[in-house]
């Protein structure tokens, strides 16, 4: 057991545990940032698509109700539909 | 080769007429000689710290003709015609490099008197023909990166900045070698004669950069 | 849009597999180090991240020669992620670095470790890399300065550790071998399912990256379609390709 103890590292078990724990630590928290910031970006572009999506419904509505406007009377194009 | 000559002629003549750079250059460098002795607070200097002190303000100086060596080009519309002319684009680098590297190869006529009279150096008469060996071929580094870096420079907006930026990284294993080979020069105990190490990894830092230079240039020249 | 995500599922399962396995290899399997003792374990994220950020500059390096001789975009897209996300690991591998050194050494911080500061002066240079594409506003000159850049950069990082290296063993006798030589075979095995791990993980990511940049710009490119030029929001702090 003292053979053991005269071979062990130089540096202390608790001591050194604290900084191999640190440098994995740093690796996991980069990774979970950048996955962070990625979602944040996923999320804006989403937005963006919803909205575009939405526009896109309104100007097909419009174009609906207008075409219908020409063909028929003008009554509640909504309800055809 | 021609048009490489006329384009340094032009360069050299433009700087002779308005002397723009070359005296702004030599100020800077004795100016930073004597920010130098007040910062370390020592009358004389030796070993490293001689070296140190040599480099980095033969450095800044150069970074200060660094960042004006196209700026003509680009405010007279040299670039353009250059473009229009059918030549080679290789010439505009060469022509650059050369007109930087007498810029530097003047700066020291200057700035090693006064590095020798405010830095007192021990040794610095007998070392002396090293020590030109060194700056000779650190010149050539600075002449080459110092022209592609400010070719990119100029055609951002903050022009003044990426230049620096760009060219101080690109020069560090050039600095590391001049001065770590100056350095031994200086000592009390220096023999005079240089190492052939440093050299050698400057002179080969030389080729490395002249033809990687020489490889993309001409893609910074196209419009 | 759907070519880059097509493998983007079995490399990411690849990637946590071999995550998992290296990490339970580095804790439970290897053995300590005879000299250094558990501090060493950090050499199996240290060096991996080192080693694929090096090859990332590298590989961003070989995008741009593509890049300068087809013209096509998407090379300078990928030219672009692969020294964006080296930048991202060659920052982790460097906080990990200066705490082994802190670790071992007593120092945040190792003049003499060559490797250490050729690796720092690497990423300073790559730090100018997007504040460049970022001040150079027409589009196709700044595709091809960067890719001017990532071509003289990337031949520069060798040689610049050449030249650091040269310069500490001048001054000082090489204190340690962060290439692990000749590792006994638990570590060597450790070891390298750690750069394969890192290397899967910087492969997903900068697939993920491209995916998620070519979503973006389709995007821009329905709302033109749509709405025409006078709705397109001005362009936010990026410096990524368009």
């Amino acid at each position: 057991m003292t053979v053991l103890f005269g071979l062990a590292p130089a540096l202390p078990l608790h001591a050194a545990g604290k900084y191999v724990a640190g440098a994995y630590v740093v690796f996991a928290v980069m990774l979970v940032v950048y996955v962070g910031i990625m979602t944040r970006r996923l999320r804006t572009n989403q937005r963006e698509l919803a909205e575009l999506r939405r526009l896109l419904d309104e100007r097909d509505s419009a174009a609906a109700a207008a075409h219908s406007d020409a063909s028929q009377p003008p009554n509640e194009p909504e309800q055809v539909a | 080769m021609r048009t490489a000559l006329t384009i340094l002629r032009k360069d050299l003549l433009l700087e002779l007429r308005t002397l723009e750079m070359l005296p702004a250059m030599a100020m800077l460098a004795v100016i930073t000689f004597v920010i130098f002795h007040f910062g370390l607070s020592r009358d004389t200097l030796s070993g490293q710290l001689a070296a140190g002190e040599l480099t980095v303000t033969l450095l800044f100086s150069a970074m200060l003709g660094i960042n004006r060596l196209f700026v003509a080009e680009r405010e007279q519309g040299g670039f353009d015609a250059f473009l229009l002319a059918p030549v080679d684009r290789s010439a505009m680098l060469l022509a650059k490099a050369t007109a930087l590297y007498i810029y530097l190869a003047l700066l020291e006529l200057v700035a090693l008197p006064a590095f020798a009279l405010f830095a007192a150096p021990p040794h610095m008469g007998s070392s002396l023909p090293a020590l030109i060996l060194f700056l000779a071929l650190s010149n050539g580094a600075f002449a080459v990166i110092g022209t592609f870096v400010s070719a990119i420079a100029v055609h951002t907006r903050a022009r003044d900045l990426i230049g620096p930026m760009i060219g101080l990284p690109l020069l560090l294993p050039a600095l590391i070698a001049t001065s770590l080979g100056i350095g031994p020069l200086l000592t009390v105990h220096a023999s005079g004669s240089p190492s052939g190490k440093w050299l050698a990894v400057l002179a080969l830092y030389d080729l490395f950069t002249a033809l990687l230079a020489y490889a993309v240039f001409d893609f910074l020249l196209e419009e | 849009m759907t070519t880059h995500v097509r493998h983007l599922r079995g490399l990411t399962i690849a990637t946590a597999i071999t995550l998992l396995v290296a990490l339970a290899l580095v804790f439970f399997y290897v053995p300590f180090d005879a000299n250094q003792g558990f501090i060493q374990k950090i050499f199996y994220i240290h060096v991996p991240l080192a080693i694929v950020s090096l090859v990332g500059y590298v590989l961003g390096g070989v995008f741009a020669v593509a890049y300068l001789r087809t013209g096509e975009r998407a090379w300078d897209m990928r030219s672009y992620t692969a020294i964006h996300m080296a930048l991202i690991f060659s920052v982790a591998g460097l906080v990990s670095g200066s705490i082994w050194a802190k670790g071992s050494w007593g120092h945040w911080w190792v003049w003499s470790e060559p490797t250490l500061v050729a690796y720092l002066i690497v990423i300073l240079l790559y730090c100018t890399y997007q504040p460049l594409r970022f001040s150079i506003e027409d589009f196709e000159r700044q595709s091809r300065y960067a890719a001017v850049f990532a071509i003289v950069c990337g031949a520069f990082v060798p040689i610049n550790f050449m030249v650091v290296r040269l310069s500490v063993n001048y001054l000082h006798p090489h204190i340690l071998n962060l290439e692990g030589g000749n590792l006994p075979g638990s570590m060597k095995l450790t070891f390298y399912t750690s750069l394969l791990a890192i290397s899967l993980l910087y492969a997903t990511l900068m697939k993920y990256e491209m995916a998620a940049k070519m979503t973006r710009i389709e995007t821009r490119r329905l709302r033109r379609r749509l709405l025409g030029e006078d709705a397109m929001r001005p362009l936010g702090r990026s410096a990524a390709p368009q």
